[in-house]
């Protein structure tokens, strides 16, 4: 019964059969009914028709019996007369006249009985009344002319001739009675007939009443097999539908669990086969092999990315993936993010830019990898799908309760946009496959659906809307709660040094002068901004004087510029220093910012960076105000660390170690990778600055040696120094298990940003090595 | 382009200086013969390792035009790609004199 597996039609057919059922019964009680009415409707005329006969017939029979009483008492009457006449036989005048009278009467009353003569009920008998009524007035009419002697004979021939009419009308009245019994019978005939029909009413209105009886006792029994048949069925279903929806799952988790050991097991060997074919590249080879090379590095590297998708995809989807509950520090987060992305950004001069909510704590519940992760996605297709313009990252609480707050992000890019069929299911795994609008097939369309999967486990949404060539904005939400953390220098409010000091901001990006402000204000700095440098020239014409300008380069009409040299031609470098905020690739001639500014503030703004830039300003004004020696204090002394510089050219060797060296760092030298694993071995360290190419062994190998050969707690922070800034060597350095990089020449504030951001909290530890380098330690050291 | 670019020696300690362009003065003649006998040997890998050797010191004292050609010579040698070669180690030869007579004038005390 294949056909009953459908529910629907089940449905249907169940519905069909109790409908058609009740139509049946309905029908037959119906046309019972319509019966037994019809009938009983032809009784009752039939029995009204035969009662008024029976009146009818008994009013006449009463009228005739009346008249013929009448014509009697008028016969006896007149034959009386004629006996008086006969008897008297004296010419007594009185007598016929009386006879004429009563003669006259009795034509009368004859006439009226003749009238009311039942119809067609013995004729002669009529006649022989008619005769004699004749014969009787005949004899009155003839009485005056009769002699005497023919009186007697009248009379005798009137009491034969009224002895005949009596006669005649007992005849008369035994018919009449006879007629009346028809007329009783016919009423009892009509009373039977009537009880006849009722009784054969009732009779058919039991037999419709037990019809019906058995008819729903049909039906009762009819629904109660059908909803047993069916019940049974919809279980039956409804239990496949279970059963198949265990084996689904089963077979998700069993899928789940399978990518998770298969990525993890050809991550592996990947990575060996990525080093080799970068130390192929670095032999000998014609352009063809290189060509090839370059081909193998390129798909090994995507490949890898993609492994990495699925293994975060299927951990998630087997449920493997837990998410830490750790102090996150949300700005410092958002400023990882676009540091990773901005030389992304700057390929395609694309303005990066962030404001978190100063209402929001700085430090919340969260897993900060996870969340890194989902800005990464993020911005990173926002800056793949965007060709000009700026992208902006807003953070903005949008539920608070004590201590528990719902934050809402924001990622908003000016690219082509997304149509709307498109937005409904672009949370969907692999939903870039049928993507037109994908540049090229780079990434596994997993990035969006590991974000939603993992905004979903923080207990949030994510969403996204756009306008076809004006922009999109994807949000996304995530429930934490405040939480108490380790406070990087720059994370304190109130820093002595910036409290009290007047900044002015000139930036036309709302979002960045918000940002500026923000920053600025929470260190206790009172903050004026313009988003234009009239504006500003108008305000420090005015006299009004401030500790510190930041500028941004991109102002309208190159007038950054204009404003600087207004500026000093006022004030020098001293009484008012000048930070220029720019991109790395800024296209001001370099002699004219460095003669009219202090300080380039490199783009994305951060605020380790705007803090380290206020305070180089700030702390060349010390040099000359002689302020108290606090801020002084080198780096070194405020923290102290074991620093391992492995270089092998001498003059950077010398550059390296003197910037340390004004920074309070004394760094012990290796020259060569081996060399420095030879130093770890006698010591411990917690920094290491690593070149990259180097003879015997160059920086990659040899981090991948110490990551796989030391414990945990000798664990140095490693940081590459790399001349080639290219995304994929930087990419190659954290594969190779190193914690950051800086690009050569090495800057003393690129070395001191790099110090502090991982080596600054207070206890000194050396913190783990960077959860997002967790993938790429599994290399041995041959 | 330009020998020197100012910014990255400004932003290191003074009282180096002289030493480094010492060094450099030191050790760049020799680097400049390795890079030609490797380009006339068409010993490109060891070619490609002067010249990054050579780029290190350049970028570190701001002789942007130097690290320019090397930054060049190394890709070429590691492509194994021979065009050009030879006029670039003449023009590195021709600039280093001159980047070193300028780094000596602006930066000596």
């Amino acid at each position: 019964m294949r056909i009953f597996n459908n529910m629907r039609l089940l449905q249907i057919l169940d519905s069909l059969l109790l409908t058609s059922l009740l139509g049946v019964i309905t029908l037959l009680t119906w046309l019972s009914l319509t019966d037994v009415s019809t009938k009983a409707e032809h009784n009752l005329q039939a029995s009204t028709v035969s009662l008024q006969a029976a009146y009818d017939a008994f009013q006449q029979q009463i009228t005739l019996e009346t008249r013929i009483d009448k014509q009697r008492q008028v016969i006896d009457i007149l034959d009386e007369e004629f006996s008086t006449l006969a008897t008297t036989l004296e010419n007594n005048a009185e007598n016929p006249s009386k006879i004429k009278e009563h003669s006259y009467l009795l034509q009368q009353y004859s006439q009226e009985l003749i009238e009311v003569w039942p119809k067609n009920s013995l004729p002669e008998l009529k006649s022989d009344y008619e005769k004699s009524v004749g014969m009787m007035l005949g004899l009155a009419n003839d009485i005056d002319e009769l002699p005497l002697d023919r009186r007697l004979q009248s009379a005798i021939a009137a009491r034969e001739t009224a002895n005949q009419a009596r006669q005649l009308m007992e005849d008369m009245e035994s018919l009449d009675d006879a007629t009346g019994e028809q007329i009783g019978l016919a009423i009892q005939a009509s009373i039977h007939s009537n009880m006849d029909s009722a009784t054969l009413m009732t009779e058919r209105l039991n037999s419709i009443k037990s019809n019906a009886l058995w008819e729903m006792l049909l039906l009762m029994v009819i629904l109660i097999i059908s909803r047993l048949y069916f019940s049974t069925r919809f279980q039956h279903i409804t239990r496949t539908a279970q059963t198949a929806q265990q084996v689904a799952e089963a077979a998700v988790k069993t899928k789940a669990r399978f990518l998770a050991t298969m990525s993890h097991e050809i991550r592996t060997p990947m990575n060996g086969v990525i080093g080799m074919t970068r130390l192929l590249m670095n032999t000998p080879m014609s352009k063809k092999q290189t060509d090839f090379v370059e081909s193998i590095y390129l798909s090994g590297e995507h490949l890898l990315t993609v492994i990495n998708d699925v293994l975060d995809f299927s951990k998630i989807e087997a449920g493997k993936l837990d998410l830490k509950r750790e102090p996150l520090e949300i700005r410092a987060c958002i400023e990882e993010v676009l540091n990773l992305l901005s030389s992304k950004a700057l390929e395609k001069n694309l303005e990066l830019a962030y404001a978190v909510d100063t209402s929001i704590p700085l430090f919340i519940e969260g897993d900060t990898v996870r969340v890194r992760q989902i800005l990464t996605n993020l911005l990173g297709n926002a800056i793949k799908f965007t060709h000009q313009g700026e992208i902006t990252i807003l953070v903005m609480p949008s539920y608070k309760q004590g201590d528990e707050y719902e934050l809402e992000f924001q990622i908003n890019d000016t690219g082509n946009g997304i149509p709307a069929d498109r937005l409904e299911n672009i949370f969907e795994q692999f939903s870039q496959a049928d993507n037109p609008l994908s540049p090229s097939n780079e990434g596994t369309g997993l990035g969006l659906a590991i974000s939603r999967r993992l905004v979903n486990m923080m207990e949030g949404e994510i969403w996204a809307e756009s306008t076809l060539n004006v922009g999109s904005r994807f949000h996304f939400t995530i429930k934490t709660r405040k939480v108490e953390g380790k406070l990087k220098p720059f994370l304190y409010p109130d820093i002595p040094e910036i409290i009290g000091k007047r900044i002015l901001i000139v930036e036309n990006s709302s979002i960045n002068q918000q940002a500026l402000q923000d920053f600025c204000l929470s260190w206790g700095a009172i903050t004026e901004a313009y988003a234009s440098s009239n504006e500003a020239i108008a305000r420090i014409s005015t006299g009004q004087r401030y500790d510190i300008c930041l500028i941004d380069s991109n102002l309208p009409n190159a007038s950054a510029i204009d404003f600087a040299t207004y500026v000093r031609s006022h004030y020098n470098k001293q009484e008012l220093p000048l930070i220029l905020i720019a991109p790395p690739n800024d296209p001001h001639p370099k002699e004219m910012v460095h003669e009219l500014f202090n300080l380039y503030l490199t783009k994305p703004i951060t605020r380790s960076r705007l803090f380290d830039s206020l305070m180089t300003v700030l702390g060349k004004l010390n040099l000359v105000t002689t302020r108290p020696e606090q801020f002084l204090l080198k780096l070194g002394e405020r923290l102290p660390l074991s620093i391992l510089l492995v270089e092998d050219n001498p003059i950077n060797q010398i550059v390296a170690a003197s910037i340390l060296d004004e920074i309070g760092y004394k760094a012990d030298i290796a020259e060569n990778g081996l060399q420095a694993l030879q130093a770890l071995h006698k010591k411990p360290y917690d920094v290491i600055f690593m070149d990259m190419q180097m003879p015997e062994m160059d920086g990659l190998e040899a981090t991948r040696c110490i990551r796989a050969d030391f414990p945990t707690e000798r664990q140095p922070i490693i940081i590459a120094m790399t001349a080639n800034a290219m995304e994929s060597d930087k990419r190659e350095c954290l594969a190779a298990g190193m914690n950051d990089y800086i690009s050569k020449p090495v800057l003393p504030s690129a070395v001191e940003a790099v110090l502090k951001h991982w080596c600054s909290k207070p206890s000194a530890t050396i913190p783990t090595q960077n959860t997002t380098q967790e993938h790429h330690h599994e290399t041995t050291c041959a | 382009m330009k020998l020197l670019a100012p910014e990255a020696l400004q932003q290191l300690p003074a009282v180096i200086l002289p030493r480094l362009i010492q060094m450099f003065e030191n050790t760049t003649p020799p680097l400049l013969t390795e890079i030609r006998h490797h380009a006339n040997d068409a010993n490109w890998h060891a070619m490609a390792q002067a010249a990054h050797k050579l780029k290190g010191s350049c970028m570190s004292l701001g002789a942007e035009a130097m690290a320019e050609i090397c930054k060049v010579l190394q890709y070429k040698g590691e492509q194994a790609d021979s065009s050009g070669i030879n006029p670039l180690v003449d023009e590195l030869d021709k600039i280093y004199p001159e980047t070193l007579a300028e780094l000596q004038q602006n930066y000596l005390p």
